[in-house]
């Protein structure tokens, strides 16, 4: 599937979402308030602690938007077809997307792309302005390359978890329980990541790699460490996200042929 | 060369099964059992170009599988397919921008979008010249009457509506075999038959091969001069609908209007199955000599006014071949049959 | 029609439980995923104590230790795997699903029928998830006793109105699906109010001054606060009965709105055909 192609899938979807335009932008709204909600408390927990293992606000600040951030973007692509696909197991309609002379992954994310997360990027953008601006990070070529990395590499992050979730669909439907626990797992990447035990840090690290859309390359920035791997790997960043994106995207192909061979 | 061979073509389907039972709540939380069901066993056949084929049998015989098999869904268990040259499992995006695929149950045009969006996605889905997208477009949209239709969101379209630019959609990258798994579903006899006349002028003006589930007998009595007929996940029969009839079919029904109401009639090689008075109805042995002596030993006591012959419904000929290989069969009485049997026949 | 042992009285509380178990048995078919439920808790609790730990190592804050909030942290989680806020998602998808004529047309009290369907499904939570996973955080985290016995039968009572309370907004929630056919907004702008006010991630007695009055007025509090509390012994004496007569006048108040609510959608639907 070319780009040319890819995004003219996502130009329909936007146009089919338009056609319920004030839903729509009340749906923004109302995800815009519980992620403001979700913002308020933190900053109601920082106001009365000051700090949560040396992080200040404006630091744990950068933690959050990063997190929402990256979720928006990778979730953008991700989230709704995979969602969807244990339904589309079921009903029997993933059959149309695999008549088509068309690669079965880039087909389903473009036919779902999902364009409600507006008001993530909105909010994310606005905390993230602020929280680079107030903490202390030494602004070099080489960080703000890091950070640029990071919203890139984190978005591939965190598309992959949604993919590798979805691909569990193939095998044992209901993968709605696995969606919540990663909105679970989520919260472990606002938070500076040595607060937690060794297996949420190795998990985070090395198997799940989340840690690497927040806390790694946050660590860096403004210089603060206290967790179990060596600070360096935050450097990583910009290989993790393309390298998990596509074990995920490996992984989901295999759960499309084993579909073929056992017939749901 | 035939377009389409399957030879000894079988498919299992894996299911995980939930253990019922006093504690079967918890078993199933530690065990996970799968049992292996045959859905296709050893079917063969082979389909030349431009050929029109209804490949019927009753719910659950196999037919979709088949049909996912042929067109790159699903991984046969045994045996081979070859669609136009391919396997088309292993080449399914190759096989898929020569076929075409209409799901009667499942749409494949964006919901809340005109129509038309949709054709342009497919023409570039499928990189289809613009000259000959166009041509192929106006040409469906004539035969089809699709006219504005295309211009309406496809949520305001009737079934039929859109059943029709489904199926034109499918036609647009001029597909050399078109698949169709119950096209006709839920639609109302208008609808039916204007895509029956589509399909056949499609078949025989563009030489377009068409294999067509369905469980109207009629698509395939009206599109499809040959039937494979598949039960139990096994072919039963594979050939002319003519010849089908003429095994299978073993009698023909024959309505006699009297000048007046003659009251009662038995005869012997005759069953009565409709008795209106002056216009009764009988289902005689097909050959020629026993309808003759019927109808001369009814009209020597009795003043014909007119007689008119019926053959036998492509329901009743395909409800005897399951019921002769010994398969549940829905059952139905002798009336019923031969009355619903009307509707189909000329 | 020959009178039955048991009498009319009984019938509606006899046919009320068999909903129930009806419901129990139906979220059965979900029992192959209840380690991945636990496992939801429990990172809840993980992330939650971790949190904790590292503010208040081994002091206190206002008189609450680490092991204080571990305990309000299961509590919380328990609350709110137990809580009766999802009917919202299945009278949404029952409305545009068109299954909700089945429901009405059944010789029942449509809300009725929805807090035993409710119940059943909390039924099974409780036994399939709730128990392991509190054994499971009580192992590696330990978990305190209620302060008293008289925090333990006001945890009970303060359990039921927590349950009642969640069920009556997610009946008005879902009520309002009769009108604007959707209740995604609602579910995110109350989940909203759920998160900052209830509790669950910041205690009320965390909050500036103003924001806790606010908070103590509004009945998100009983869904998370107000049982943990309790059962820490933080809300005692006179203030646990005013607590929990607030928390029995918020069931009221949203009871007979959602029953408003219900009668205005019926006249909706039969009048003007949904």
């Amino acid at each position: 599937m070319t780009p040319a192609l890819f995004w003219h899938h996502v130009r329909l979807r936007l146009r089919e979402r338009m056609e319920y335009r004030g839903a729509f932008l009340l749906g923004l709204l109302a995800q815009g308030i519980g992620y403001a909600a979700e913002i308020a408390v933190i900053w109601l927990l920082l106001h009365r602690f000051e700090a949560i293992a040396g992080w200040m606000w404006p630091e744990i600040a950068l933690l959050y938007s990063l997190s929402v951030l990256t979720y928006a973007i990778g979730a953008a692509f991700t989230y709704s077809p995979m969602t969807e696909l244990e339904q589309m197991v079921q009903r029997g309609t993933l059959e149309t997307v695999l008549v088509k002379p068309t690669d079965p992954f880039w087909t389903l994310i473009g036919q779902r792309f999902n364009v409600g997360y507006l008001s993530h990027l909105l909010l994310a953008g606005t905390v993230m302005t602020w929280a680079i601006a107030t903490a202390p990070i030494d602004w070099t070529p080489a960080s703000v390359g890091l950070l640029v990395a990071t919203v890139a590499s984190g978005s591939m992050i965190q598309a992959a978890v949604l993919t590798l979730i979805g691909t569990w669909a193939f095998r044992f439907t209901r993968s709605w329980t696995l969606f919540a626990i990663n909105g679970q797992a989520s919260r472990f990447i606002r938070f500076p990541i040595g607060i937690f035990g060794i297996i949420p840090q190795i998990l985070l690290t090395l198997v799940i790699p989340l840690a690497f859309a927040t806390y790694y390359p946050a660590a860096i920035l403004i210089s603060e460490d206290g967790q179990l791997f060596p600070g360096w790997i935050g450097w990583l960043t910009p290989v993790v996200g393309p390298v998990f994106m596509w074990v995920a995207y490996r992984t989901w192909t295999r759960g499309i042929d084993r579909y073929q061979g056992a017939g749901g | 060369m035939s377009i389409i061979t399957v030879s000894h073509l079988g498919k299992d389907y894996r299911q995980i099964r939930r253990i019922d039972g006093r504690f079967g709540a918890v078993r199933t939380l530690f065990t996970r059992q799968s049992m292996t069901r045959t859905a296709v066993d050893d079917i063969s056949f082979s389909i030349e170009p431009g050929e029109a084929v209804g490949y019927i049998g009753p719910n659950g015989a196999g037919k979709s599988t088949t049909i996912k098999m042929l067109t790159g869904i699903l991984v046969p268990t045994r045996g081979a397919v070859e669609v136009l040259g391919v396997e088309p499992h292993r080449h399914r995006r190759r096989n898929a921008s020569r076929i075409g695929v209409v799901f009667g149950q499942r749409s494949q045009l964006w919901w809340d979008l005109p129509v038309i969006e949709s054709f342009e996605l497919h023409r570039h889905v499928y990189d289809i010249p613009p000259e000959r997208y166009r041509a192929m477009r106006d040409r469906c949209t004539e035969l089809l009457g699709l006219g504005d239709l295309l211009q309406s969101p496809v949520r305001q379209l009737s079934l039929g509506q859109r059943m029709r630019c489904e199926l034109a959609m499918a036609l647009l990258h001029q597909p050399e075999i078109l698949f169709l798994d119950e096209p006709t579903i839920g639609l109302d006899i208008e609808a039916k038959d204007r895509i029956r006349d589509f399909l056949r002028t499609v078949n025989r003006e563009q030489g377009t091969t068409i294999i067509l589930t369905t469980h109207d007998l009629a698509d395939i009595e009206e599109i499809c001069p040959r039937i494979i007929v598949i039960n139990r996940g096994g072919l039963i029969y594979d050939g002319a609908i003519q010849s089908l009839k003429a095994q299978l079919g073993s009698q023909r029904q024959v309505t006699i209007d009297f000048e007046d109401d003659p009251g009662p009639i038995t005869i012997s090689q005759a069953t009565l199955l409709s008795d209106q008075g002056r216009r009764k109805t009988f289902a005689v042995e097909r050959s020629v000599e026993s309808t003759l002596a019927v109808l001369s030993s009814i009209a020597s006591s009795h003043p014909v006014q007119d007689v008119s012959f019926a053959e036998p419904a492509i329901e009743d000929v395909i409800r005897t071949l399951y019921a002769g290989l010994g398969k549940a069969v829905p059952e139905s009485d002798e009336l019923d049959r031969w009355s619903r049997g009307r509707v189909v026949t000329q | 029609m020959v009178a039955r042992p048991g009498g009319d009285a009984v019938r509606p509380i006899r046919t009320f439980l068999a909903f129930l178990g009806t419901s129990f048995r139906k979220n059965l078919a979900y029992r192959s995923e209840v380690w991945l439920s636990i496992l939801f808790g429990l990172l809840a609790i993980v992330i939650q104590a971790a949190i904790w730990r590292a503010l208040l190592g081994d002091g206190a804050a206002e008189g609450i230790t680490v092991d204080d909030m571990v305990t309000y942290v299961i509590i919380t989680t328990v609350i709110s795997a137990v809580s009766l806020h999802r009917l919202v998602s299945d009278v949404d998808e029952r409305l545009r699903g068109g299954d909700i004529a089945v429901d009405l047309v059944k010789p029942m009290h449509y809300p009725t029928l929805q807090l035993a369907d409710q119940l059943g499904r909390s039924a099974f939570q409780l036994a399939f998830v709730v128990v392991p996973m509190v054994v499971i955080a009580a192992l590696t985290f330990g978990i305190e006793a209620p302060a008293s016995a008289t925090a333990g039968a006001a945890f009970v009572a303060s359990l039921a109105i927590a349950l009642l309370v969640s069920f009556t907004q997610g009946l008005l929630l879902a009520l309002l699906a009769f009108w604007f056919l959707t209740t995604f907004h609602f579910i995110w702008a109350n989940g909203a109010l759920l998160t900052l006010f209830g509790g669950a991630n910041l205690p009320l007695w965390f909050f500036p001054d103003a924001l806790e009055t606010v908070a103590r007025l509004l009945p998100y509090q009983f869904v998370a606060f107000v049982p943990a509390a309790i059962w820490l012994g933080e809300i005692a004496g006179s203030e646990l009965a005013w607590t929990l007569a607030l928390g029995v006048m918020w069931v009221a108040i949203q009871g007979a709105a959602g029953q408003a609510l219900w009668s205005a959608a019926v006249h909706r639907l039969t009048v003007q055909g949904g």
